[in-house]
């Protein structure tokens, strides 16, 4: 592998699951064509969704996954690698180590986790689908459901006690040490045992049990006698059944191989030491050695096993959904319910065996090793011996030769051959001596090497068998934590069909009412159909009286009165309109919110705040694709996040000079002067315009509304701060609207970045030189833009400043609808002033047409003065001003601003 | 709306009169009540905490009078200082002015005094002045007085009225006083501005305009 999947240290926010960093993918493209291609990875807990992206600066995403509902596995064997499974796909993702994979697997887990719990208390709260907010939970919510409403596990079924059973008396009984036959032996009976036991019959059991501990200890209650379950029959239970006895059989055959092996160990150092023949030792720690891998793969297979039966669980909660869907009589649904509880608690079971196993199966290890130890020594030993023999009989040989040798010698010399045999024995016992030291030092080299060889192999298993049980754990806390989450749905779903009931029940009770008026209608002089007096009264109450109470929230999530223009009216028909026009606008907003170009537009926002939010904590960088995006508006529910980034990005020199705490020493400073007394007109004109700020706001309208007090700090605080602007009426605005969405310092910093970095010089000075330039400015754009316009305004003489100077003052929160000027306010703080000059001509070209057929000057005022109520949407506000005006250079702005700033300071500025 | 125009004027529909348009402009103190006064003679509102005016707010109000009727183009002008500088913009060719303090407030009657002598100064010179001492219904704190406002009206040949938008006291009758010190008619000399919407080539009322 690669080393280049590296990781940034995690940066962390506040949040602790915020993680990004490169990740290789793997994708199997097709039949063994494996693509591995490294993307920018990042998860913020805001959102449940894992994005990645080409690079770390990319606003835009590659794709995504949920997590809300997914399972997380990884294989111990394949370093670094693990899988996401969600919605029936599979995310292989890899990272250059093990310790970066436990980080991943973490947050992953966290970011689930959050997820659940916030979908949870929304849910628990109100299942609104209508505001933002609650659109995105809605949307995670139908990810939930469409993945793992798996019921919790009940009682364990019998057939499951018997296999148990079965296995100890194997465990006891099975002597042989070959393992192939025991394994043979072992599935045969299971199988018999199986054939012997049909699907047992099941009942509901009412109470929800977890069978096993977070611990991985077993509930006391799981020992009881489970009740008799009814049967299922549906086919997916059938399919589901047969892959979940797949782990088992392998655990098992592992089983027995474990058994096997263990008599092995407990052998072999007792014979081997008896052992005669050094050949035979030799071998020993060798099979050893192939034993416990055998033993590895089939661990691995169990494992393998039991990852294919957690998809599997999650593939049947989709078909589950499914069911769900199509609203099919519950029965069945509640019977598949059971199943796939019954199932989770089998899981458990085996998982908490197999925890055991590996368990044991270390100790097993350490074992082992102390054996291969000692019959390394005993080979030691004996190989010695054997040289030294070796070397023994080579010398006699040698001997022999020479004794022939002198023998024939002999013949001629007799005392010769007495010499030579002296000379034979007198060299022997050197030679021999040098022999074995050097035989000695070889032996030591060897031994040494085939024990660096064992150790690195024992080392290696070990470290599996590490892992694995690291996975187990994992494995193990994934289950708990699936459970939960079954557990939140089943309690969730139980509350809508309730919900649903209840609705249900209204509604066929208002439907038999109102056809028993229709029939009234119909037949009026038909006796018996003709109503007691009293119900038509109490209906027309009933319909009159329901939507007030309906109504208890009056203001939009932001604070602001809804208009309400209907007056109840003693005409029917009247009422009905309005609520004809109501209901079709309640319904019109819930298509938008639901159609795919909305989710599209959210998803984008999401995809580029999750990078943002984790890879650059501090502020925002300019891009040609963040200001496309920001054009289309920010989603309200990011909108506060946003704003705040972009205002640092203005800001963050300022702050860094400023030093911390600077907001905090400003208002200090205002109201340690207040109570000196030295009480300015800026001061006494914030005082004078707090409550007639947003006076359409629930948060502003009153003195004592919630807002006041952060408004009258933040202005107070922008007074000292910039004494040069002081305050100015229309920042009130400004400060008010970023209150909306920033807490009182962001909202400081909000009002320096639009008065000192957005907007030019001296717009809110006390000349407002700055803005009277921009009139002018505007002025020949009009004429640039929209020549027709501006010679008929000519014609009469209408000066467009009159009405546009406010525009651009309060960045049009005195004309437009709330809901259109804060998208304005999104463009405005990425781009700055000029997207004012867009807008304004935006709008007066949308108006050109209702302008241009004014005749006099009174009547273009009227009409300026409406010029807003042409606006329906942003959407075509935007088209004109982002599209249909351009080209639309900065430069010429500039220059324009330029000189009739000089011209205005050279004639003493008068309009 | 009509039978508050005529309750306050003396309208006779039907009868032979003419249309004419003149321009009004607010002027005074921030938050003497400038808005509230033209809100509540406009659309009979009155807010306790009337958004505070920014550059300057566009409104219309049509009064009958006995020979004809008067359609008000009214600007009303934001209080604060600095938006002082760009009042010419809004008084400029208007043919009434109303100028406004607050009785609780010495300095907006001061400041007052000052916007009539701008407006003598610079604006046209036959334009219809008036002042208005507004928040008349908390008269107990009072710190202008009524016979000095008066007497000040007088010696400056003002309309001199003490109001209150939140009662509704003198608000229409200020506007009606107006209305009938401004020159109607070709007897007087056609003003400038001024529109007689009965004439044929003005019929096109402009559709966009309702």
């Amino acid at each position: 592998m690669s080393a280049t999947a590296t990781i940034s240290p995690p940066a962390r926010e506040l949040r602790t699951s915020s993680i990004c960093g490169y990740l290789h993918r793997i994708e199997v493209r097709s039949i063994g064509l494996i693509t591995r291609r490294r993307y920018w990875f990042a998860l913020c807990d805001s959102t449940p969704y894992l994005y990645w992206y080409k690079d770390s600066d990319d606003i835009k995403c590659i794709g995504r996954v949920s997590l809300s509902g997914a399972a997380f596995t990884y294989d111990p064997k394949e370093k670094g690698r693990f899988e996401i499974h969600s919605n029936s796909e599979v995310i292989i993702l890899e990272c250059s180590s093990d310790k970066q994979r436990n980080e991943w697997m973490k947050a992953l887990q966290s970011t689930r986790k959050r997820s659940w719990k916030t979908v949870k208390s929304k849910s628990d709260s109100s299942l609104d689908i209508s505001s933002l907010t609650g659109r995105n939970s809605s949307a995670v919510l139908e990810e939930y459901s469409s993945l793992s409403p798996v019921p919790p596990p009940r009682s364990p079924k019998p057939k499951k006690r018997t296999q148990f059973t079965n296995e100890e008396s194997t465990e006891s009984t099975v002597e042989s040490s070959e393992n192939d036959e025991s394994v043979a032996e072992e599935v045969s009976k299971i199988e018999e045992v199986e054939s012997e036991e049909p699907p047992t019959p099941t009942t509901e059991s009412s109470a929800t049990e977890w069978y096993l501990h977070p611990n991985g200890q077993l509930n006391e209650r799981s020992l009881q006698m489970p009740k008799t379950i009814e049967s299922p029959e549906s086919v997916l239970k059938r399919l589901a059944d047969q892959s979940i006895e797949a782990p088992f059989r392998a655990i098992r055959r592992n089983l027995s191989n474990w058994k096997g092996s263990r008599q092995n160990t407990v052998d072999e150092p007792v014979t081997s030491s008896r052992k005669s023949t050094a050949l035979s030792t030799y071998l020993s720690p060798e099979e050893k050695v192939i034993e416990l891998s055998d033993k590895v793969s089939s661990l691995e297979e169990v494992v393998d096993s039991l990852r294919a039966a957690l998809l599997l669980a999650q593939r049947n909660n989709e078909a589950l959904k499914k069911i769900e869907d199509m609203g099919e009589n519950n029965e069945e649904m509640r019977e598949y319910l059971l199943e796939k509880e019954r199932q989770v608690t089998e899981l458990h079971i085996s998982n908490s065996i197999n925890a055991r196993r590996a368990r044991d199966f270390e100790d097993q290890n350490l074992k082992l090793e102390d054996t291969i130890n000692d019959l390394q020594q005993s080979v030691e030993a004996f190989r010695e011996s054997l040289r030294t023999k070796e070397e023994l009989i080579l010398r006699m040989c040698e001997e022999d030769n020479r004794d022939d040798l002198l023998g024939s010698m002999a013949d001629r010399n007799l005392n010769v051959l007495a010499d030579a045999n002296g000379l034979v024995s007198d060299v022997e016992v050197p030679e021999g001596i040098l022999v074995d030291v050097s035989s000695v030092d070889c032996e030591e080299a060897t031994r040494r090497v085939l024990d660096e060889e064992n150790v690195r192999d024992v080392g290696e298993l070990q470290d599996l068998v590490e892992g694995y049980r690291t996975q187990n754990q994992f494995l193990n806390a994934e289950i708990v934590e699936l459970h939960a989450i079954i557990q939140s749905l089943e309690t969730r779903e139980k509350k809508l069909i309730r919900q649903n009931f209840d609705l249900e029940a209204c509604y066929y009770q208002l439907k038999s009412r109102y056809l028993m008026v229709l029939n009234h209608f119909k037949s009026p002089t038909k006796p018996g159909k003709i109503m007691e007096p009293g119900v038509l009264k109490e209906l027309l109450e009933e319909s009159a009286r329901t939507p007030r109470e309906s109504q208890q929230n009056l203001t939009d999530q932001l604070g602001f009165y809804k208009k309400d223009d209907f007056s109840a009216s003693d005409d029917l028909l009247d009422t009905a309109t309005f609520y004809m026009k109501k209901a079709g606008d309640i319904v019109e907003a819930t298509k938008l919110e639901q159609s795919e170009e909305y989710m599209k537009w959210l998803q984008s926002w999401d995809s580029f705040l999750v990078n943002n939010t984790v890879s650059r904590p501090i502020g925002i960088m300019s891009s040609p694709d963040l200001k496309t995006l920001i054009r289309t508006g920010v989603p309200p529910a990011y909108r506060g996040r946003v704003w705040k980034s972009i205002v640092t990005h203005w800001v963050k020199d300022k702050q860094a000079e400023l030093g911390n705490g600077y907001y905090q020493s400003m208002t200090k400073k205002a109201s340690t002067k207040k109570q000196d007394g030295s009480y300015d007109a800026a001061i006494k004109q914030i005082d004078l315009d707090l409550a007639r700020t947003l006076p359409t706001n629930k948060l502003f309208d009153e003195p004592g509304s919630a807002n006041i007090e952060k408004l009258r700090n933040v202005l107070y605080a922008f007074r000292y701060h910039n004494s040069h602007v002081g305050y100015c009426q229309g920042l009130n605005r400004l400060a008010a609207i970023a209150l909306l969405y920033l807490d009182e310092q962001d909202a400081f910093w909000f009002l320096v970045a639009c008065v000192e970095h957005l907007q030019p010089e001296g717009y809110y000075t006390s000349s407002l030189i700055g803005a009277v330039a921009d009139q002018k400015v505007l002025r020949d754009l009009v004429a640039e833009k929209l020549p027709k316009l501006a010679a008929h305004l000519r014609s009469l003489e209408v000066d467009l400043s009159l009405f546009a100077l406010c525009w651009f003052l309060t960045c049009f929160v005195d004309v437009l609808p709330h809901s259109i000027y804060l998208t304005i306010f999104d463009a405005f703080l990425y781009e700055g002033n000029k997207v004012l000059f867009r807008f304004a001509l935006a709008l007066l070209k949308i108006c050109e047409p209702h302008v241009l057929q004014c005749k006099t000057i009174g009547t273009v005022h009227q009409c300026l003065s409406k010029a807003q109520d042409h606006i329906t949407d942003f959407k075509s506000l935007a088209q004109v001003a982002f599209n249909e005006l351009n080209p639309f250079p900065q430069k010429t702005i500039e220059s324009k601003r330029q000189q009739y700033l000089t011209q205005l300071k050279d004639t003493g500025h008068c309009m | 709306m009509a039978a508050r125009n005529s309750a306050g004027g003396a309208a006779r529909p039907g009868g032979p009169n003419r249309t004419c348009q003149f321009k009004l402009v607010l002027l005074g103190e921030s938050a003497v009540g400038k808005s509230s006064l033209v809100l509540r003679f406009v659309k009979g509102q009155f807010h306790e905490y009337q958004e505070s005016t920014i550059g300057a707010a566009f409104l219309t109000q049509t009064v009958c009078l006995d020979d004809a009727t008067i359609k008000f183009e009214i600007w009303d002008t934001a209080g604060q200082e600095r938006y002082h500088s760009l009042a010419p913009m809004y008084y400029r060719g208007a043919q009434a002015a109303i100028v406004v303090y607050d009785i609780t407030n010495t300095e907006s009657f001061i400041k007052a005094k000052n916007w009539v002598k701008e407006l003598q100064r610079q604006a046209s010179p036959n334009i219809v002045m008036a002042l208005a001492g507004n928040k008349a219904d908390v008269a107990q704190k009072r710190t202008v007085e009524y016979e000095e406002a008066n007497a000040y009206a007088e010696d400056n040949a003002l309309l001199f009225m003490e109001t209150s938008a939140k009662t509704s006291m003198n608000v229409n009758d200020i506007f009606m006083a107006i209305a009938k010190k401004l020159p109607i008619g070709p007897a007087q000399g056609e003003p400038t501005g001024t529109v007689d919407m009965n004439q044929p080539q003005q019929q096109q009322k402009g559709s966009c305009c309702k």
